[in-house]
């Protein structure tokens, strides 16, 4: 009987025991969610987790009632894992002041050994309770322990990116609009004081010629000027600041200013040689009375000049491939557009064809205005075809080529579309250098567009822009050709 | 004399009372506006499109208090557009980038703020975890996340298997090393028909081969390891099949390659997922296998990954809504769209390990050649790379350097961008 008591107690000390630990085990799991305000911002607060009975292969949850599971934390060996930099574990949860481990596949992981978490609850409403609860579940997806519903709310506002005030510039404009109205009026009443009372009409004729180059061309060029002397860069747009001649150094200093220099240089003066003497060429011989269809060659020539240019080009740019129509016509599989010198020739050759038209027409037209008394005076006197070019045609022509060779060398220096087209300014034989077709306009772009950097393109602009201005001047002196026009 | 004074002083007096003009616009939290202004880059009428259309009317019946103005602008545009957009206050609310575009907006700054919106404030680890994590990696620029990826490209090998079939030439296979790719378009001399037909002077197409040789091209930090063993290798065996081994023809250039494959005039090619629909229309018969293996390195061919996503701007009245729209143009349902109707590879976890999505081996296969790829490091500069190495392959190709010097070059001159 006392045998049975003693089983008897046993089994039950036995069942006791096991019905502690058990219980005991499933106690000790447990998981309290409280806020932790100092987390909170814009579309965030902080949440803090106390944690115990984690066991790995379960995982701890943070549920809300706008999103369903908002973060699941598996529990796993972190033994060999790393832990994400502070400043990158914005959306991690803390585990003792540092972020918890990450696995392979870059996701939170933590210990089982894990007793607190700080977490910022991302994604919420700004202004919207959002009502949270943690949860420790285990590999089955059964929930061992849940916390109590919290209420967490962010109320910080958006930190919206505001674009740069541009009314300053508006004012700008406006103020100077007003004051070259007020200049003209102020001029105007000034020739009525000296007795000009006929003046009003000029006024207003070039009043709003003034106006526009003014607002489209000085105040842009002012800006450019301006632009040079700063360090605008497209990573800080809005906040440049005065640097003095540094761009402008730069420039002076770089490596790729001689190359794109000279290939400017040689694209320029080649481009303007073909333009005038082929376009005088042909429009002597379309100026013959005796050429039978002249209007038909005439028409074709000008079909260049009529397609838009970027068409052409593209058109071009089609033939010269290696399987293109040039290549067909030639038998061959030339990479025109791939090689440095046969790039080249092609981009000058294809403006030259651009060109031409344009010049043969204006000349065409300039000929026309020669007396024929002088040809046929020069006939009777029997002087040959080529004095009669020399000594009538050439200087009769002088007060239309000047301009038009001027007009020709500053658009020919300044033809972004033909080489952008082509070829980008490639191809490219030197690292950081400007490419073999890259002209000065295009490397501005590139410095500009593809590098980013505004300051120092607008410094090339400016030295763009004094090249050509005192090109103009001198190849105006040089010609007389303003003599000549009076 | 007088007037000509008073007029002067006036001018300055003007032009100076500018600097007083208020300098700040007010901003206000509480203007968050129900419309939401979408700048696209998919081509005009193309069924990319279609399928985006798709998805914003099934956002807008789903949010009928939302109004959704799609914009499209061209895909080669889109950085400096939104540049110059931002800068006048224009900005879209949400805007379709790729990964290069990040490393160029990701480091503009406006009067001091991001132009896009670093949306991990906005977004649930949870809402996350659904991306294959190397996607939001590649999204990611100095651990901001910088858009949501909803489509990724990638390269890989495809051949014609009627001419293989026709001349008698074992097809290609996943397991196949350089060797093996190298015989069979040598199998192809004097047929009249290219075996291997790829543009070896881009620098897109060289990359694959020097990932064989020399592994990344990268470092764990995103430095350049161009002049590391093997890289010259590669560059070395790009100038053989094209100068002394002449299986690769100096004319190929990009549309060249293609229009050769296209026409039956190549058995293989190295192509982009994104052209597959060419090669369904041009109607010649198309399979694909994995990008080969070197031989001793056993390292398998990567060809570069690139990702396009969501991002949404600073600007942004409503980025609440705006994360919802990203989160719903990336979403599983209009991935596995794309996928079906234009072929275009997911980076939704549920979609890529949906049966269905591999029932096209096409597309199973270039998933496949996904998980050999490599990504770019995110940093200001990055986009660079090609013109880089397009100057050392032209620069080898023309004879001024020899391939050592030009990777070497190559590895300086990346390095100067990113420091710059």
């Amino acid at each position: 009987m006392s045998r049975f008591w003693i089983s008897l107690r046993s089994f039950i000390l036995i069942v006791s025991l096991l019905a502690v630990l058990s219980g005991g085990a499933a106690y000790a799991q447990s998981v309290e969610a409280s806020s932790a305000e100092d987390l909170t911002d814009y579309r965030r607060t902080g949440l803090e987790l106390s944690l115990s009975g984690l066991q790995e292969g379960w995982s701890v949850e943070i549920r809300t009632d706008q999103h369903g599971v908002h973060t699941r934390i598996p529990v796993k060996d972190v033994f060999g894992l790393t832990r994400l930099p502070a400043e990158a574990a914005l959306q991690a949860c803390f585990s003792d002041g540092a972020p918890v481990h990450v696995d392979t596949d870059q996701q939170s992981v933590i210990g089982a050994g894990t007793q607190s978490l700080r977490c910022a609850l991302t994604g919420l409403r700004p202004g919207t309770d959002v009502a949270v609860q943690a949860a420790i579940v285990d590999e089955t997806g059964t929930l061992r322990a849940q916390s109590s519903e919290i209420r967490l709310r962010t109320d910080v506002s958006d930190l919206r990116l505001t674009p740069p005030d541009t009314r300053p510039i508006l004012y700008l404009l406006g103020s100077i609009l007003i004051s070259l109205v007020l200049l003209l009026s102020a001029l105007r009443w000034w020739d009525i004081r000296r007795g000009n009372l006929k003046s009003r009409n000029a006024y207003l004729y070039v009043g709003p010629a003034i106006v526009a180059l003014v607002l489209l061309t000085f105040y842009p060029i002012t800006y450019g000027i301006w632009l040079s002397f700063t360090d605008a860069n497209q990573t800080h747009l809005g906040q440049s600041s005065f640097i003095g001649l540094e761009n402008f150094g730069t420039v002076l200093m770089s490596s790729g200013l001689v190359q794109v220099g000279l290939f400017t240089l040689i694209w320029t003066v080649v481009n303007v040689f073909l333009h005038v003497t082929l376009g005088l060429l042909l429009a002597l011989v379309l100026n013959r009375e005796t050429l039978f269809g002249r209007n038909v060659y005439r028409t074709i020539l000008l079909l260049p000049w009529a397609v838009p240019a970027y068409i052409s080009v593209l058109a071009w740019q089609g033939m010269l491939q290696p399987e293109g129509l040039v290549n067909q016509f030639l038998g061959a599989e030339a990479n025109f557009l791939g090689e440095a010198t046969s790039a080249r020739i092609s981009v000058t050759l294809v403006n030259a064809w651009l060109g031409v038209p344009f010049m043969m027409m204006s000349l065409s037209g300039a000929m026309k205005a020669i007396s024929t008394d002088m040809f046929e005076a020069a006939d009777l006197d029997g002087v040959s075809r080529w004095n009669q070019f020399r000594h009538i045609t050439f200087p009769n022509l002088k007060t239309t080529l000047v301009p038009l060779s001027l007009l020709s060398f500053i658009w020919t220096f300044n033809m972004f579309n033909t080489i952008y087209l082509l070829t980008r300014g490639g191809p490219y034989l030197g690292f950081g250098q400007p490419g073999a077709t890259d002209i000065m306009v295009t490397y501005i772009y590139d410095v500009a567009f593809e590098y980013g950097d505004y300051g120092l393109a607008a410094a090339w602009s400016v030295i763009v822009f004094l090249l050509l201005v005192s090109f103009s001047i001198f190849y105006v002196r040089q010609t007389r050709a303003t003599e000549a026009v009076t | 004399m007088r007037t000509v004074a008073v007029l002067i002083l006036w001018c300055i007096l003007t032009w100076a009372l500018t600097g007083c003009a208020p300098s700040e616009k007010p901003v206000s939290t509480d203007d968050a506006t129900n419309t939401l202004e979408v700048w696209h880059t998919y081509s005009a009428d193309s069924l990319e499109e279609e399928v985006f259309e798709t998805s914003i009317e099934a956002f807008r019946r789903q949010n009928p208090d939302m109004s959704v103005e799609v914009v499209r602008v061209p895909f080669s545009q889109t950085v400096m557009q939104f540049i110059t957009a931002s800068q006048g206050g224009e900005a879209p609310d949400l805007i379709r980038v790729a990964d290069s575009h990040l490393t160029q907006i990701g480091v503009v700054t406006v009067s001091g703020v991001p132009l896009v919106e670093d949306l991990r404030p906005h977004l649930t680890p949870q809402q996350l975890r659904r991306f294959q994590p190397l996607t939001i990696e590649g999204m990611r620029m100095d651990n901001a996340l910088l858009a949501l990826p909803a489509s990724q490209g990638t390269m890989s090998l495809l051949y014609n298997p009627d001419l293989f079939a026709a001349h008698q030439v074992s097809p290609p296979r996943d397991d196949w090393t350089i060797d093996d790719l190298l015989a069979a378009a040598s199998a192809f001399e004097e047929t009249g028909v290219d075996g291997l037909s790829i543009p070896l002077r881009w620098s897109l197409w060289v990359m694959p081969f020097l990932t064989a040789y020399g592994g990344d091209l990268f470092d764990a930090q995103g430095d350049p390891r161009f002049s590391a063993t093997g890289f010259a290798d590669a560059l070395s065996l790009s100038y053989a099949l094209e100068f002394d081994l002449g299986l690769v023809s100096s004319a190929n250039q990009i549309d060249a390659s293609k229009s050769k494959f296209s026409r039956g005039q190549a058995a293989m090619i190295i192509e982009g997922v994104w052209n597959l629909e060419d090669y369904r229309q041009a109607g010649i018969n198309v399979r694909q296998a994995l990008l080969p293996v070197h031989p001793d390195t056993g390292l398998r061919m990567r060809p570069l990954n690139t990702l396009i996503g969501w991002s949404v701007s600073s600007q942004s009245t409503n980025k609440p809504a705006s994360v919802d729209l990203a989160l719903w143009l990336t979403g599983a349902d209009t991935q596995r769209d794309a996928l079906n109707r234009t072929l275009t590879l997911p980076t939704d976890i549920s979609v890529i390990e949906d049966a269905e999505s591999h029932e096209n081996p096409l597309i199973a296969g270039f998933m496949a050649q996904a998980n050999h790829t490599f990504a770019l490091p995110m940093r200001r500069g990055t986009q660079q790379i090609f013109l880089v190495m397009d100057t050392a392959i032209e620069l080898l190709s023309s004879g001024k350097a020899d391939p050592e010097t030009a990777l070497s070059g190559a590895e300086t001159e990346m390095r100067a961008v990113f420091e710059r």
